[in-house]
């Protein structure tokens, strides 16, 4: 599953989701609190990566969108050492 | 110095001390998935929790919807 995460209200995402036809669900967290359960600031660009076992594999507290995609797929499925 | 310098660095060291604490409290690598969730873009309560035993999870927070990158 692949989930997208911003401050922003449901019905911006939904706006957003429409306009660039996005095929994952986006949620809303206005108040950073899931962004904060990872040590997240709000409004800033970072994954999280969890485990078909529930655990979270990885954490990336830096995102470069450039070179981000290809980073966190080249390490799905090895957790973080 | 004058108090309000004081205020400044007391102000500086109370946010500091909470980032701290907020770093030591935060989810790890290694720690099961938490049981938060929030609403989604239809207004449905999404559980990180409830897929466990599915294909694993990637969750990206991006800034803001509509913004450059």
């Amino acid at each position: 599953m692949l989930f997208g995460a911003s401050v922003d209200s449901p019905e911006a995402l939904k706006a957003f989701k429409d306009k660039h036809n996005l095929g994952y669900s986006l949620l809303s967290d206005p108040k950073g609190t899931l962004a904060g359960t990872f040590g997240f600031a709000p409004r800033s660009r970072q994954t999280v990566v969890i485990s078909k076992d529930g655990k979270v594999e990885r954490i990336y507290s830096k995102a470069v969108p450039k070179e981000h995609p290809a980073e966190v797929l080249k390490n799905l499925g090895t957790p973080e050492k | 110095m004058s108090g309000s310098v004081w205020s400044v660095l007391l102000l500086a060291l109370s946010v500091l001390a909470l980032g701290v604490c907020a770093a030591e409290t935060a989810t790890k690598p290694g720690d099961a998935v938490p049981d938060v969730g929030a609403v989604d873009e239809t207004g449905k309560e999404v559980k990180l929790s409830s897929f466990k035993d599915k294909n694993g999870i990637v969750l990206f927070f991006f800034p803001k919807a509509d913004t450059p990158g």
